[in-house]
């Protein structure tokens, strides 16, 4: 069977800054395709080991002998008077008043590093300030532990960390890395297998998503960092109440008649018959009370989702991680977000304010190479976020709507649709109905001249013996869109795109 | 990056004024109109009404006394794009909102991303 002259995905993932790896195969070598993507802010997913992430990527280490086990660390380090090191530890006895531990030409000015550092022990309560790149980074006393630090450089000035007069001081694994958070692909993980997750603009409104002493709490008691969370860390606050009549809830202001969806983590150590609520607080009464048991996975983490819309004069609705129950409850809960759509999306984190994920967004222009214009397959493995009837694409075009290849989600319930249009008017167009269009469905369109087919699932569901393609060259780029900038957006999971210079493929099989 | 943190009479007003600086544009096509960003923007954050002063509640959960807003209705605004909105653009120090990976009080042009702190 050809090769693809692109594709994304198929468990070949691989990020950088702006771009998601998309490649092309010639025989035996690997031709990279990046894929422009851009989101001006971070973002979570699930990683690989199942643990909620944000989106990370890591330059190399930039700090020599950040573990003081080389050679000569008196060669790289510049140790002020009290400092010394050895056995792997940088100490200072504080004999010599203020003086740092320090080392230049670490980082460049106006970039983002993340800075890690052990302290192994510490005496006393003096400020241990750390500098780098010409920005105080902390300036706290450090009790025993591991910090991570994300820092914006305004300069290339050094890094040091200070000990204080009388107080023993030990450091160990200093670590410099740059940072990148923003314009980053998201490879999300659902246990079976890995998706490129591409998602709307959403606003958590609740400000405090992982700090439960922050939420209105009634009959329990609350053991803040109690349980290891899903993000790995042990940041999760436990409840253990002492009634089935409870309250842990937070005011939200809401829009009248906008509809938003609840997601939250909880780990049910004990208990049956757990009820979430929404309450209008205008207008005194429930919007509704819903019982979540069914979404709860034994004693692990299970995420609960529940859709609400707000009554007309609500403008304030309290949410309910947990109202009532059948039996006594205790359990650990983590990652509240209460956002306005019909659907939960990726988690973001909050801590004291409302905070927004931007959109996504990605493209490949300029590629008519790679596109045969006058006979070709697109294919793709995707599933929807949802399935909210709203109308999501992803396309080959010439950047209008006038020339195009396009497989979307419709605004009907369940429903796909290939499309093939030339100088505005359709050539072929077939909608199809899957069984569950947030499941992955495996899609492939083929194009030629008086011929065009439609795969969904193994299935050949349509073709159609009559229809133009286009001239030679005409299609130049991939879009998640409707084929222009922007519109009717892709939001979604791609395990897989491919794209086909020739028909000559089984179809049938690459459905399967 | 630039982010303007944006306060008007209402969101009419704002809609408004936001479609008349460039920063999205309505587009119909086929029937279907949405709002698209343009010319750098990345986001816009209707926040909307933002309480001043909490509610008050019974112990029953009805509400004693009633929220007390500020005046009028709020944005933010996430652009490449730098804009002069006049009057309309406020500097609050203790903001609501912020964007994933930025300070809670980021605004102005060039913004950063955060410098935070996490201990584990």
């Amino acid at each position: 069977m050809a090769n693809p002259s692109l594709q994304i995905g198929n468990d070949n993932w691989a990020i950088k800054e702006d771009n998601l790896l998309g490649y092309s195969t010639a025989g035996t070598r690997f031709v990279p395709q990046p894929i422009t993507m851009t989101r001006a802010s971070a973002g979570t997913r699930v990683n690989s080991s199942g643990l909620v992430e944000t989106v990370e990527l890591l330059g190399s280490e930039l700090v020599d002998c950040g573990n003081f086990e080389c050679a000569s660390p008196e060669s790289v380090w510049g140790t002020g008077t009290g400092w010394s090191i050895a056995n792997g530890l940088a100490s200072y006895d504080g004999s010599g008043g203020t003086q740092s531990i320090n080392q230049a030409g670490v980082v460049e000015s106006s970039k983002t590093y993340k800075l890690t550092l052990d302290v192994v022990s510490n005496e006393g309560s003096g400020i241990n300030t750390i500098y780098l790149g010409g920005v105080i980074v902390s300036n706290i006393h450090l009790e025993v532990g591991n910090y991570i630090f994300f820092v914006t450089t305004s300069s290339t000035a050094s890094f040091a960390v200070f000990g204080r007069s009388g107080e023993n001081f030990v450091i160990d694994n200093i670590s410099v890395k740059e940072s990148t958070k923003n314009n980053l692909a998201r490879v999300d993980y659902d246990g079976t297998a890995s998706s490129l997750l591409v998602e709307p603009l959403r606003t958590n409104l609740t400000p405090y998503s992982e700090d439960l002493s922050q939420w209105t709490l009634v009959n329990g008691t609350l053991t803040p960092n109690a349980t290891v969370s899903p993000d790995g860390t042990q940041n999760a606050g436990k409840v253990a109440f002492n009634n089935t009549g409870v309250d842990l809830k937070k005011t939200i202001t809401v829009v009248a008649g906008q509809t938003y969806t609840i997601s939250f983590y909880i780990k049910l150590e004990s208990g049956t018959g757990l009820d979430g609520r929404f309450y209008d607080n205008n207008n005194s009464a429930n919007i509704e009370v819903y019982d979540y048991t069914s979404q709860i996975q034994g004693t692990e983490w299970s995420k609960i989702t529940r859709s609400v819309t707000a009554p007309i004069g609500c403008t304030q609705m309290q949410i309910w991680l947990l109202a009532s129950s059948s039996s006594l409850v205790t359990a650990s809960f983590w990652g509240a977000q209460f956002e306005q759509g019909s659907y939960a999306t990726s988690y973001i984190p909050t801590d004291g304010g409302t905070v927004t994920r931007v959109q996504e967004t990605y493209e490949k222009t300029g590629i008519s190479d790679l596109i045969n214009s006058e006979e070709g397959v697109l294919f793709v493995e995707m599933a929807a976020l949802s399935d909210d009837v709203t109308e999501r694409y992803i396309s080959l075009s010439d950047g209008s709507l006038n020339n195009r290849v396009y497989i979307q989600f419709t605004t009907t319930t369940n429903q796909i649709k290939m499309g093939v249009t030339k100088g505005g008017s359709t050539q072929a167009s077939r909608p199809e109905t899957v069984s569950d269009v947030t499941e992955f469905n495996k899609l492939a369109i083929s194009y030629s001249q008086d011929l065009f087919k439609f795969y969904v699932n193994g299935s050949l569901v349509f073709t159609d013996s009559s229809g133009d393609t286009f001239t030679a060259n005409t299609l130049n780029r991939l879009n998640f869109d409707v084929g222009t900038s922007g519109f009717s957006k892709f939001f979604g999971k791609v395990r897989k795109l491919q794209v086909y210079k020739t028909t000559d493929i089984d179809l049938a099989a690459l459905t399967s | 990056m630039n982010i303007y943190k944006l306060q008007y009479t209402d969101k009419a007003q704002g809609d408004a004024d936001l479609l008349a600086k460039g920063t999205y544009e309505v587009v119909t096509e086929e029937g279907v109109s949405q709002d698209l960003y343009i010319n750098g923007t990345q986001a816009i954050v209707y926040i909307g009404k933002i309480v001043e002063i909490p509610a008050t509640y019974d112990d029953e959960g009805h509400e004693l006394t009633p929220p007390v807003y500020y005046d009028g209705v709020f944005y933010d605004l996430m652009t490449k794009v730098e804009y002069d909105f006049g009057i309309n653009e406020i500097f609050p120090t203790d903001c609501v909102h912020s964007f994933l990976g930025y300070a809670k009080n980021a605004d102005g042009t060039d913004v950063d991303p955060d410098e935070s702190v996490s201990v584990e």
